[in-house]
């Protein structure tokens, strides 16, 4: 298992893009992990200073201060914190739910499995972003009705896809098997198939990471995620726009921070499909 | 050699893969006359398949490269002309080809009609269409229908109208092999390469195509290279055999001679592990090797029995023991 | 395909479970502070909280098989016709967004894959990664920013100046072109401008992308072989064999598509003010508005399983091997 994993990264370290998106990833740990260091004024994301509001980039400020006066640049390092905890927490948990749901359901093969699966083809059907904002708005605007909204909505697609590679492993004859020696189906599930889906698991959540912070960041866009004071990069957009185009600063640092995040998780979410998942290899370049 | 038809001369081919440059094929030779049925057969990976495809200028452009040697049709050298004049002159028009796989070889979302009439339409035409005339067009096109219905029935197709309607996934693997060999013969070729046309077939099936196809190339004295694993089929309907090992031509004779009194050892021992009356079976010993690193010389040296200095140093040079008999060997059988 | 029937239903019950597990009582709030006990009862009875829940349920049900999606708790009149109202600008703008990107998207995506590993084909492939990584809302804001204050050449937000042309179908391009009203065609295909571009940037990207798999795939297939070795002209090949075959696969990524706009259309229609049913979900939200919420929800999710119905459908229609 160890040697599989030099494999893949030594693999990993040939794809120029994939590195790139590696360090990117890195980056964004780093900085979340060390906010209250890297950050000249972390007291920033508390506290205000009405005199210095709307200061352009310097020396002094980076990426310039907000409309209460607070450094962006300190605020971007602790939105960083926002956006990772979001993210991880939201993915980690709708994949504790869904792949359990979905190696239940794509073992049995009663009305419950069904049942189950009707159930998150409805999910399914509708843009994560319309049935989160339906959450979120209800529940109220904090970091943890977000994650709320975001688990609640995402499950359904870790259920579905565990569901049909479950079915398909099932027809291995290993798992045959293993099922006529007697093993039990949780001895099954978790021994026999889920190892071997672990890859397309871990692809899709690094793939997922990028669709899951855009989504919460718009919805932190439109005031259903954690409330001021909160760096939050979404919401921080928002309360720059009254303020264009003269402080064009205040929107710029945030969106960017944003743009690179979700393109550092897409780039090491591609290559590592490239190496994990042959099946889904898009046409690759030479 | 005469006034051949098709002479391809000293033909070297590499391919750059990811592991380093392969020579598929060594400064190969091969001849064909007016009318003849050549058949071009070796085991997987001899570069037959390679050779056929290098006729017609369809290697892949990015990992293929033809680096020496000449391919002279009707006197002039394919490898000095333009690319386009290749594709529009002599590709599905003076020489066409017959795919291996009749299934993937349709585009599945065309009806079998729409296909050939395009085919038709850019190849047979004798004037490139122009934009007016609109009635001489309709006129054409008419000439060009009952044409594919003839040819269609030619190959024994029964109602072929209605096989014009149908996409290709609804026709059976015999009947979609018939179109293709119908579709060789639209143009009026004088050379068709058939590559590996019986290998996807169905065995029952194999003997008609191949009589089929035997049967019409004559009738019309169009030359065909057939390119098979499979030495019973060439000994059905070829007049001439070369026989390719690794790259590397070993040996080419009329039909009789080939299978009757084959000189090359290599040629013996492939014949030699044919299943016998007599029971046995008989393997060659060894594997065949990769193209990366080849052999020196001659490529069959390691598993052949007569290898000598010579054979690893030099592969060695064309030899014509009899008129119609070519064999590149330093210890070829010697017969009467 | 017919149990898209369950599937919408199916969405009515979440919307309603989601509508009601409400911490906070809605009509006490909306009664305001100073309402008596007598009076929230009023209104609890009037807007139906008083009864059992799955009797809610069932009414609710019912009433959204008539068209009946409550009362928008804000605005008062039915949320059926405010939806429907600002259906056109959405349609209209989504409409523009998909026509755009697929006649950028399509062609680009074909010329990635016929010149694979060439400049264009890197220099796309960037901007592909980047389109999906970009917040569309930024992306809106950073338009705005740049053609709209900056250089001035597009207006800033609305979806027209003035009143706009005679309703006729709702969609401004066609009311203005039937009536001959030169001027608002004008302002509303310039008011069209920036958000189109911004919803359909990610659309785009995603169809530069499945497009040239498609052709790759098409490219690398023994029909094409078969094509070249019978010398047919390479533009034939590419233009009609290998596209027809590419579009096919594509097709089915429409469902995707769509779900990108929608999606994108909530953020977009909130930056650029634009009367749709993405702002009107933004209003409801700043309302507190939970009924129109949950309407919102409804009709845009009905709106796109119906979508991903059609394509079903049409995919089964265009690609004969599907057939008999």
């Amino acid at each position: 298992m160890f040697e599989s994993a030099k494999f893949i990264i030594s693999k990993l370290a040939k794809d120029r893009t994939s590195l790139v998106g590696a360090c990117l990833i890195a980056g964004l740990i780093l900085i979340a992990l060390f906010a209250p260091l890297l950050a000249p004024y972390p007291q920033d994301v508390t506290e205000f200073h009405p005199p210095e509001r709307l200061l352009g980039p310097s020396m002094s400020h980076f990426f310039g201060t907000d409309r209460m006066g607070s450094d962006i640049f300190s605020r971007m390092l602790f939105g960083a914190r926002i956006t990772i905890a979001i993210a991880v927490i939201a993915i980690g948990v709708s994949v504790l739910i869904g792949v359990p749901i979905g190696l239940i359901a794509g073992y049995n093969k009663n009305w419950i499995s069904d049942g189950l699966m009707r159930v998150s083809d409805i999910f399914l059907a509708v843009p994560q972003i319309i049935l989160a904002i339906a959450i979120a708005q209800t529940l109220g605007p904090s970091i943890e009705n977000v994650i709320l909204a975001l688990s609640a909505t995402y499950w359904p697609f870790w259920a579905r896809l565990v569901y049909a590679e479950t079915r398909s492993a099932l027809t291995e004859t290993y798992v045959e098997a293993s099922i006529a020696l007697g093993a039990s189906p949780f001895r099954v599930m978790v021994f026999h198939v889920l190892p071997n889906i672990s890859s397309s698991i871990i692809v899709r959540t690094t793939i997922g990471m990028g669709g899951t912070i855009l989504t919460a960041a718009a919805l932190g866009f439109l005031g259903l995620g954690p409330p001021a004071p909160s760096p939050e990069w979404g919401r921080t957009i928002a309360e720059s726009r009254e303020f264009l185009p003269e402080a064009w600063w205040y929107a710029t640092a945030p969106g960017v921070a944003i743009f690179l995040v979700v393109m550092g998780f897409n780039l090491f979410g591609d290559g590592l499909r490239d190496i994990l998942d042959p099946r889904t290899r898009r046409s690759h370049d030479g | 050699m005469g006034d051949a038809l098709l002479s391809v001369e000293n033909l070297h081919v590499s391919f750059s893969t990811e592991n380093g440059v392969a020579e598929v094929l060594d400064g190969v030779n091969l001849s064909i006359q007016t009318g003849e049925i050549v058949g071009l057969v070796g085991e997987s990976g001899c570069g037959k398949t390679t050779l056929a495809r290098s006729i017609l200028g369809i290697l892949p452009k990015n990992s293929a490269k033809i680096s020496d040697g000449s391919i002279v049709f009707d006197h002039q050298n394919l490898l000095d002309m333009q690319e386009q004049d290749v594709a529009r002159d002599i590709r599905g028009r003076l020489i066409t080809f017959i795919p291996q796989d009749p299934f993937s070889s349709f585009n599945p979302v065309f009806t079998i009609g729409a296909q050939i009439m395009d085919l038709m339409k850019w190849k047979y035409s004798k004037q490139q269409s122009s934009w007016f005339a609109l009635r001489a067009r309709k006129a054409e096109r008419e000439n060009h229908f009952r044409r594919v219905l003839e040819l269609l029935q030619t190959v024994q197709l029964p109602d072929p109208e209605g096989i014009l309607r149908k996409y290709p996934h609804e026709v059976s693997g015999g009947q979609r092999q018939r179109i293709m060999i119908a579709m060789a013969l639209l143009p009026e070729p004088r050379l068709i390469i058939a590559d590996e046309p019986t290998t996807a077939l169905d065995v029952t099936i194999q003997a008609q195509i191949l009589k089929l196809l035997k049967r019409l190339a004559r009738e019309r004295n169009v030359s065909v290279i057939f390119t098979t694993h499979d030495l019973g089929a060439a000994y059905e309907i070829c007049d001439r055999v070369t026989v390719m090992y690794a790259g590397q031509e070993a040996e080419s004779a009329s039909v009789d001679k080939f299978f009757e009194k084959p000189r090359h050892p290599y040629t013996k021992s492939l014949l030699g592990s044919l299943p016998s009356k007599s029971g046995g079976l008989k393997g060659i010993p060894g594997q065949i090797p990769a193209l990366i690193n080849p052999p020196s010389g001659c490529r069959f040296h390691p598993r052949c029995s007569l290898a000598s200095e010579d054979c690893i140093t030099r592969r060695p040079q064309v030899n014509w023991p009899s008129d119609d008999h070519m064999v590149r060997c330093y210890h070829p059988k010697i017969y009467d | 395909m017919l149990w898209f029937v369950p599937t919408l239903i199916g969405l009515m019950i979440i919307t309603f479970t989601i509508s009601h597990i409400i911490p906070a009582d809605p009509v006490a709030f909306f009664a305001g502070e100073n309402a008596t006990a007598e009076q929230i009862e009023a209104l609890r009875a009037r807007y139906g909280f008083d009864k059992p829940l799955h009797i809610q349920l069932v009414n609710y049900l019912i009433g959204v098989t008539q068209g009946d999606l409550g009362i928008s708790i804000y605005t008062q009149r039915p949320i059926s016709e405010d939806l429907l109202a600002r259906l056109p600008a959405t349609m209209e703008l989504t409409f523009m967004a998909v026509f755009f990107s697929t006649i950028v998207g399509v062609p680009l995506g074909v010329f990635a894959a016929v010149y694979r590993n060439s400049f264009l084909d890197h220099f796309l492939r960037v901007l592909t990664v980047s389109g999906l990584a970009i917040a569309s809302f930024w992306l809106a804001i950073l338009f705005q920013l740049l053609f709209a204050m900056e250089l001035q050449i597009t207006p800033l937000q609305g979806r027209i100046d003035g009143w706009g042309p005679e309703p006729i179908t709702g969609f401004f391009i066609l009311d203005s072109l039937i009536v001959a009203d030169w001027e608002s065609l004008k302002s509303a295909l310039s008011h069209l401008v920036l958000p189109t571009l911004t919803l359909a940037f990610p659309a785009m990207a995603t169809i530069v992308r499945f497009t040239r798999a498609g052709v790759l795939d098409a490219i690398n297939s023994n029909y094409v072989l078969y094509e070249q070795a019978m010398g047919l002209p390479s533009n034939l090949i590419i233009w009609k064999y290998v596209l027809r075959n590419a579009l096919i696969g594509t097709v089915t990524q429409i469902g995707l598509i769509f779900g990108i706009l929608i999606a994108g259309a909530v953020v977009v229609e909130a930056v650029f003010d634009w009367p749709g049913l993405g702002l009107y979900a933004v209003e409801a939200i700043l309302n507190s508005d939970y009924n129109a919420i949950m309407g919102f929800t409804l009709v845009t999710g009905a709106f796109f399983i119906i979508v991903n119905l059609v394509v079903d459908i049409l995919h089964g229609v265009i690609d004969p091997r599907t057939q008999g």
